[in-house]
Order: structure tokens, then sequence, then C-alpha cells
């Protein structure tokens, strides 16, 4: 008994913070409508570099609109991380939120849930096609995959064997863009032998990378299908000293991968362009927030934008080759945008 | 004797936290977009995160309190999340069954790890240890990676399943009854039976409880089949909340328990501690990661570590000072 005391005023706290979920929505205090800003969140699948120029073109978007944007980016890849982020601005009463979704089957009746409750959602990056989100914009991972698998051709002529890395090669980015890089190949002598997961652990992908060069002496080319693989097989590839035999080809431009690039110590990478994604995101959720129409939003976008929206509602901002040849145009075009190097 | 229960409450650890936890509130609902904070929306979301968290931080805590550690919540939780909705969806058990067969796994997991520190004289730290690198694998194994969900077209009990992670009953999620029941059991079995007892005394001192004729073993089945019963329950919960099993899941979540149990008295070294101060503790741990969002309008998840840490740190200090400073009043 000598703890009763706590107990009795620990449960009254909880009974009284439960209570407080009886009150249904008037506890909200009636805005100022007339003055208020629209607020825009975007969030993220997590915390890598590849989302800076998201930010940049989602800063650039809010200021010509003069809306309020932010994004967030869950520390882990975790569904029920981003379930739990998602529920914190529904909270807050946002106007608009842009997902990249971790998982479709959590977060699609979330998202559900956010449209019955007048919160306009879009996804980027990845979609949950399942849900009723109003758009999808981002990279149509079997096209880029299909990208990459032409870059292949030229750089392997003769053919020859290749072996991928990516984090989770039953996650529906990497299972489309696997599925492109095979229908590019398809009729040539290129084999993609094999594909090696690492959890999203850059140590690890290195050392599925070691791994191959030990074990595969006839490997001609390593593929990096997620951001942080295409570093990770550069510093295997020159640690092994075997850049001569193998032609490395990698997605997304990280800092890292654009210090390889412009070394050449990587063949080429297929880059998305997440600029877009923070920029499209923004104008599309204020056009459908302002005009209170998705079909009008939608039109008004696309003759905007020049990007034109797929059955539905998909809305795809494609990807660039970028080699040891292009790369300093590539950078300075995205320093005219207001990307340091990313 | 009011005076004396008001006392011996303001003396407890606890109460340090509680205080903290009510300050964190405050503040956070006074700022600009605090006002939402205390909403209702907000509240369901919060209460059901930390009963979530609660759940197996009650667990957690009553193996620190026996003197031991269970570093396999976590990947037990994705792990148990996995079996549960491989049974439903994929071998078409009913939802009664799958559960009890989830919690009667999870208990035995618990019994094994009790008889491997036991009979090896292993560590707690190492026997946990490797389960949890194994669990992590294992649901891996089984599903080749790839998440299972539970929609009406993978079992016919898919809405009664999907009912425990996200319903509400007269608005309160469902989650919050649940951890409200265990807290209250494993409060009355802690603190008013002989089991509870021997639970805390093999805490203070484990040669004065067996020279007793206490048995340890049967106690440490106790501690260790309650701490990953509950995990299991927790990764029943998870499974829902996130609508399918996840293989990988849960991962650090060990951390999370430890930490609510700590941070409002479970001494590491055992014996102390009550298992309502480790809902406290989770209390005030989801308190500070859904305030971030409310308070920090950008790179707010680039703040969680500095500020749990900090927060963390502070409540223990705090703590000490309480203890301190009423030894010198005694």
């Amino acid at each position: 008994m000598r703890n009763s005391g706590i107990y009795i005023v620990a449960l009254a706290a909880l009974v009284l913070m439960t209570a407080g979920c009886g009150k249904k929505e008037q506890a909200s205090a009636p805005s100022t409508t007339g003055e208020k800003k629209v607020r825009i969140v975007l969030i993220t699948n997590g915390n890598s570099p590849f989302w800076d120029p998201m930010e940049v073109g989602m800063r650039k978007a809010a200021e010509e609109l003069g809306c309020e944007a932010i994004s967030r980016r869950p520390t882990t890849d975790s569904p029920a991380l981003q379930r739990q982020i998602i529920e914190e601005y529904q909270a807050q009463k946002v106007d608009g939120i842009g997902i990249s979704v971790i998982e479709s089957d959590t977060i699609g009746p979330v998202i559900d849930e956010l449209m019955n409750s007048g919160i306009k959602v879009i996804t980027f990056d990845s979609d949950a096609a399942n849900s009723k989100r109003i758009a999808y914009i981002g990279t149509n991972n079997f096209e880029a995959g299909k990208a990459a698998g032409e870059a292949a051709k030229k750089l392997l002529p003769e053919g020859g064997k290749v072996f991928g890395f990516v984090g989770n090669q039953n996650a529906p980015n990497a299972r489309e863009r696997i599925a492109g890089f095979k229908e590019a190949i398809k009729g040539t002598n290129i084999v993609l032998v094999d594909v090696f997961d690492d959890n999203k652990d850059p140590a690890k992908a290195r050392a599925n990378v070691e791994n191959v060069l030990q074990a595969h002496k006839d490997v001609k080319m390593l593929l990096g299908l997620f951001s942080y693989d295409g570093p990770q097989i550069a510093a295997a590839v020159k640690e092994a000293g075997v850049r001569d035999k193998v032609k490395i080809l990698c997605f997304d431009a990280e800092p890292e991968t654009i210090n390889h690039l412009k070394r050449g110590e990587i063949d080429a990478t297929v880059v998305q362009k997440p600029y877009e994604f923070g920029y499209r995101s923004v104008q599309l959720l204020y056009k459908i927030i302002t005009l209170g129409d998705v079909d009008k939003a939608l039109k008004e976008f696309e003759a905007e934008s020049g990007y034109k929206v797929a059955p539905g509602n998909v809305i795809d901002t494609g990807v660039e080759i970028i080699t040891p040849q292009n790369i300093n145009d590539y950078l300075k075009r995205l320093e005219d945008l207001g990307i340091k190097s990313s | 004797m009011v005076q004396q229960w008001i006392a011996r409450t303001l003396r407890t650890r606890e109460f340090g936290v509680v205080v903290v936890l009510i300050l964190l509130v405050l503040f956070i609902s006074s700022t600009e977009k605090g006002e939402a904070f205390l909403g209702p929306i907000s509240l369901q979301n919060l209460s059901r995160q930390i009963a979530l968290l609660g759940v197996f931080a009650i667990g957690e805590a009553v193996v620190i309190i026996a003197g031991g550690i269970d570093l396999s919540v976590g990947t037990l939780i994705g792990f148990t999340g996995v079996l549960c909705t491989y049974l439903l969806a994929r071998a078409g058990w009913s939802l009664g069954a799958s559960v009890l067969a989830v919690l009667a796994f999870s208990a035995g997991v618990g019994v094994i790890h009790a008889l491997l520190i036991n009979r090896f004289r292993l560590l707690p730290f190492i026997v946990t240890l490797g389960s949890l690198f194994i669990f992590l694998s294992v649901g891996q194994l089984m599903t080749n990676n790839v998440p299972i969900p539970v929609s009406p077209q993978d079992s016919p009990y898919s809405e009664a399943f999907q009912f425990l992670g996200n319903g509400k009953i007269w608005n309160i999620p469902v989650p919050v009854y649940i951890m409200l029941g265990v807290l209250i059991a494993v409060s009355v079995l802690m603190h008013f039976t002989v089991v509870g007892r021997h639970i805390y005394a093999l805490g203070n001192n484990e040669e004065a409880t067996r020279l007793s004729g206490i048995s340890v073993l049967r106690t440490q089945m106790i501690a260790y089949g309650l701490c990953s019963l509950l995990a299991g329950l927790a990764g029943i919960l998870y499974a829902s909340y996130q609508r399918q099993g996840i293989p990988g899941s849960g991962l650090s979540y060990e951390l999370k328990a430890i930490a609510a149990a700590v941070v409002s008295g479970c001494s590491l070294s055992g014996g102390q501690g009550t298992v309502i101060g480790a809902v406290i503790g989770a209390g005030l741990l989801n308190v500070i990661l859904s305030g971030i969002s409310f308070v920090i309008q950008q790179g707010a998840s680039n703040w969680e570590g500095t500020v749990v840490g900090t927060i963390l740190l502070v409540t223990a200090v705090l703590n000490r000072l309480q203890q301190q400073w009423l030894s010198r009043k005694r």
C-alpha cells in the first residue's frame, strides 16, 4: 500500500486526460478565417539528404504563393512512426498534407480519415493508390528502371554480369525499378544475376558489395538502386582496386555520389527530381485548397506545370541520366534553383 | 492521516515525473500552434501512443524490478505482429485462436529466457540480446521481408483485428482500456500478492532471496514470462495499428520501454520502482514526442533525440535531488 497515493494521482490525471477525448470537435476555437494563411505539411519517408532539394522547392513554392509550408522527416522508416506524425498534424488541422508513403496498407486508411475530416491529401515520391488521396506526384519507378537499363546498355555494349544492391528488393519502388531494368536489358547479353538487401544500412550495403567483388571475379557492373548504395559501391570498388573492370550505375544524387561522378568514379546515375516533388506538391495542394474544386485545380496545374496528369491522377516528374560528362551542367542548373550540391 | 498520505505521495519518485509532465503539457499548449494539443483528436492520438508503449513498458518494469533486463521486447513485438497476422491471414485461424497462440508463445519465450539465465548462470543482457537478433531474423525468414496485410479478403476477422489497435469505445481508443486492464492486474500482482513481494525481494538481493527458501527460478519465470507476454500483446496491438505484420519492426522499442521504466523510479540494480511509474514514463516520452510537432515548426524530427535526452536527464537529476532533500529532512 505504500504507493497508493501516486496511483490515485496518476489515475486521476489519466481520467482527466481521456475525459477530454469525449468532447467533440467544437473544442477548437473559431479562427479568423479571412486572415488565415493556408498551411501545408509535407511528410517524407525518412531523413536522407535526398529530401534537401525537396524542401528548397517547397519553400520556393510557398514563398511564391504566400502560404505556409513545412516539412517533416521521420527519423526512421517505421510506418507506425509515420502514422503517429501524420496524426499530429491532423490534430493541428492543417489545410493540406503531402505524404511520401512508407507502407500503403498502414497509411492508406489514415489518408482516408484525413480526407473525411476535410484535410486535402496528395502523395509524392511513394504512392498509396489504394487510398482516397487526390493525386500522386513522383517518379514512375518502372520508367526510371528502364532508363537505368538503357544506360547499362551504353556502358556494357558487350553485355556481362550485373549485381544489384538495394534496401529491400520487395519494397514497391525497388520492385518496379528492377522490373524496368530487366525490361530494358531484354534481348541483350546483360544479365542481372542477383540483388542484395541491406535494410537501408549503408554499412551493410558496403559489405554486400565487398562480398560480391570477392565471390564473382567476372562481374561487369554494380547497380545501386537506393540513394545511399551508389557511394558505398564506389568506395568498395576503389578499395578493391577493380575500377578498370567494373562499371558503376546508381540512382539519385547524394552529395557523395556527385563527388564520385566528378572524379569519374561512378559511370552514371539516374536522378529523380526531388525539387519538383516539393515545388509541385505545394503548388497542387494550394490550388486544391483555394479553388475547392479538384478537377479545376488539376486542369490549371497541368497548364501551368507542363506535366501530364495521367489516369488515377498520377503525375510523373521524370528522370535524367547524369554522367561525369554532364555533371557540371547539372550542378549549375541546381545552383540556379538555390540547391547546393545534392 | 490525510497529511501523512499527502506527504508520502510527495516523497515518491513518480511524483516528480508527474510534475515535469504537467509543466510540459502546460508549456506545449501555451505555444502558438499548441491550442490543438489538448484538443480531442490530439488527446485520442496521444493516449493511444501512451497505451501502446505503456503495455510493454509495464512488462519491462517488472523485469527491471526483479533485477534483470529484457532487450528482446522490441523485436519480439515485431515478430509477434508477424506471427499474429500470419495466423490470421495465411493460416486462416480465428482472431481468438491467433491471439491466444501469440500470447502463449510469448509467455513461453519469457520462460525460456528465465531458464537460460537461471540454469546456465547467463547474464540477462546476453540472453535477451541473443533473442533480439533471432526475432528480427525469424520474422524476415517467415515473410521474405514482405509485410503481411490483414484486409477483409485475407481474413474474415480482419475488422475485429483492426478494431484492437484502431477502434474507439466512447471516444477513447481501445488500447487505452487494454493498457489500464494490464496496469491494474500487474499492480495488484506486484503489491498485493506473495509473487510480487518475491519479485521485489529478488531484485533487492538474489542471494538472500535464495537463502530464505524462495524459488528464484519460479520468480524469474514469472517476471520474464510476464514481460514477454506483454510484448506479445503489444505486438498484436502494433500490428493492428499498422494494419499489417511488418518483419523488422519494433527495433529499438526496448530502449523506449527501459527509458519509460527508469525515468520514474525503477532502478537498474533492481528492487525499486513501480509499474505505474513505467506508464507515467511512457506518458512523458510521448508527450515530448507529440509536443515537438506543435512547438518546433521546421526540422522537428531532428530535434527529437536532443529534447527527449535532455528531459530524461533533467528528470533524473530532479529525482535525485528530491530524494537527497527528503533523506536530509528525515
